[in-house]
């Protein structure tokens, strides 16, 4: 169910908070191609901390240096995955920042793993087809050499578990037709 | 130019317009790249991006994908003022996202549709004072609202009819009122005392459950009715929240064997009703225990200002940043894998560092354990 090899790594906000804080985060760029949704690197207020952006999350001053790679989906294509989302998961509610991420997977499914510690974000990606886009940020790490403690949402087993109900919910939906 | 990208421009024109802003203004609030990006999209000079739709969208207080919808998808939600403010469409906006996203709130977490008010069934223009108080007490008593109505009225609101209440602080405009698929919602303004929100809760439920008639009024743009409209509001407010019975019982109890009554005492009743001072007075009068000369006489007294203002010390409450009830929602769609965590922190208005900081301010620490199931029988 999880890619043994990291495409481009593709990681929502929360992830990029739990490397940041587990002190992978300047490893991680280093050693990998890391991508984040253009939402994500434009809403700084993901990120600040008694209102001042730590240096180290500053995504766009990031992108800037080369260090990470933005990718942005059309506006149209968002709003497909809204409405495909809202059609399969009506009790369902994730971040455009997550939408888009999903919207640029299923745009170049070669190219990307995302990468999210979040049940609702993972459990939509597995419900509109793309759980084999999916792998733990523990994992991502583990692969290019860093071995960090972590919370357990980051972890094999958690996304093992979201990816497990979200294709259920993909077949029920796919029967439905 | 597509189709879809002209739905995008024509939304983005409407709403701007109704926020009252230019389109340099707009870029600025949303933190775009260039000043002159707006003026731009809406020339059809280049197209959006995600981001900046993401952006724009947070500025004027609408759903990303509202921004590809027909006009007549997403009229604007009607909204009824006290005062209202200047920029009341941008307030307003705000406001009615806020709603939506209660209601979302309740629908993850499986809460039935709101319960409705008793819409007033005879013709609100007909409404004298004396009806206007028959209803009151009607309602006070449906509601089962005690001998200190204030005391229970928000929490009743909130619990028994989900009505969305927000506080926002305003250098002007008192109260606002709204109702539409999500419910019932009631703006406040923060800046407000608590005895004067109290009264303005009681004035706005008026609207509330006489809102067809209400809104009807609005429409008609007749300064007459809309004047009637909230002196019948405040008739209202006033018979909710110091019911006739309760402060003749109280006001009895405590006169002397003179007939008098003390400041002190007329003071503390006031706190106890949860009105101002200026709210109580003026009650008795309508109630003849009081001549009206005598109230102004009271109200522009020193000794009796000076013993108010000295009550109001440590009675101020501060209204809550954001209301209770909808937090402890959000967290539980949050915790039950419905709503994403970064989700939560837009709702919660925060940044996504700060949200287990913002939790606890609620008395929430998030839990972080796996397996969190257990089986009844």
């Amino acid at each position: 169910m999880t890619n043994s090899t990291p495409k481009s790594l593709l990681l929502d906000a929360d992830a990029i908070i739990e490397c940041y804080t587990v002190s992978a985060w300047d490893s991680l760029l280093q050693k990998a191609k890391v991508c984040a949704s253009s939402i994500v690197v434009h809403n700084e207020a993901f990120f600040y901390v008694n209102g001042r952006l730590p240096r180290a999350i500053d995504l766009p001053q990031l992108v800037e240096q080369a260090k990470l790679h933005e990718v942005s989906a059309d506006p149209i294509d968002i709003g497909r995955i809204d409405k495909e989302l809202k059609r399969i998961l009506p009790l369902k509610e994730i971040h455009e920042g997550e939408k888009e991420a999903i919207a640029i997977v299923a745009a170049n499914p070669d190219r990307y793993s995302f990468i999210s510690g979040d049940k609702a974000a993972v459990e939509a990606l597995a419900a509109l087809g793309y759980s084999e886009n999916a792998i733990s940020l523990a994992r991502a790490l583990k692969l290019i050499g860093i071995d960090k403690e972590m919370r357990h949402q980051f972890k094999d087993r958690y996304l093992n578990r979201y990816l497990e109900s979200g294709s259920a919910i993909r077949i029920q939906s796919l029967s439905r037709r | 130019m597509s189709n879809n990208n002209k739905i995008i421009i024509d939304r983005l024109r409407t709403l701007r317009t109704r926020a009252g802003l230019t389109q340099r203004e707009l870029a600025r609030h949303a933190g775009l790249a260039s000043e002159q990006s707006v003026e731009k999209i809406e020339e059809g000079t280049r197209s959006i991006k995600a981001a900046e739709l993401y952006l724009l969208a947070k500025v004027l207080h609408v759903e990303m994908a509202s921004f590809m919808k027909d006009a007549d998808e997403v009229a604007p939600i009607k909204v009824f003022w006290r005062q209202p403010p200047a920029q009341a469409e941008a307030i307003e906006d705000e406001f009615v996202m806020k709603c939506k996203n209660y209601r979302r709130v309740e629908e993850l977490c499986a809460i039935a549709s709101p319960k409705t008010f008793p819409e007033y069934g005879d013709c609100l223009m007909d409404m004298n004072w004396s009806k206007a108080g028959e209803y009151a007490n009607s309602i006070r008593k449906l509601f089962d609202l005690g001998k200190w109505p204030a005391q229970s009225l928000v929490k009743t609101l909130e619990d028994d009819f989900s009505v969305k209440i927000f506080y926002k602080d305003m250098e002007e405009g008192s109260a606002a009122s709204t109702q539409s698929d999500f419910g019932y919602g009631i703006l406040m303004n923060s800046k407000e005392a608590p005895w004067r929100r109290n009264f303005n809760f009681a004035h706005e439920l008026f609207h509330l459950v006489t809102w067809k008639q209400t809104v009807e009024a609005i429409d008609d743009k007749s300064e007459d009715s809309r004047e009637h409209i909230e002196k019948l509001a405040n008739v209202f407010a006033s018979n909710l929240l110091i019911p006739a019975e309760y402060l003749l019982e109280e006001i009895t109890s405590r006169l002397d064997k003179n007939g008098k009554i003390t400041y002190l005492d007329l003071v503390n009743l006031a706190r106890n009703f949860g009105v101002s001072s200026e709210a109580l007075i003026w009650r008795l009068v309508n109630l003849k225990r009081l001549t009206q000369e005598k109230a102004k006489e009271l109200l522009h007294n020193e000794s009796f200002r000076s013993m108010d203002r000295e009550s109001m010390c440590g009675r101020w409450i501060d209204a809550p940043p954001l209301p209770e009830r909808y937090v402890l929602l959000a967290y539980e769609a949050y915790q039950k894998g419905f709503m994403s965590r970064m989700m939560l922190a837009d709702y919660l208005e925060c940044s996504l560092m700060e949200l287990d900081s913002k939790l606890k301010l609620f008395g929430i620490t998030d839990c972080d354990e796996f397996d969190t199931e257990v089986t009844i029988a």
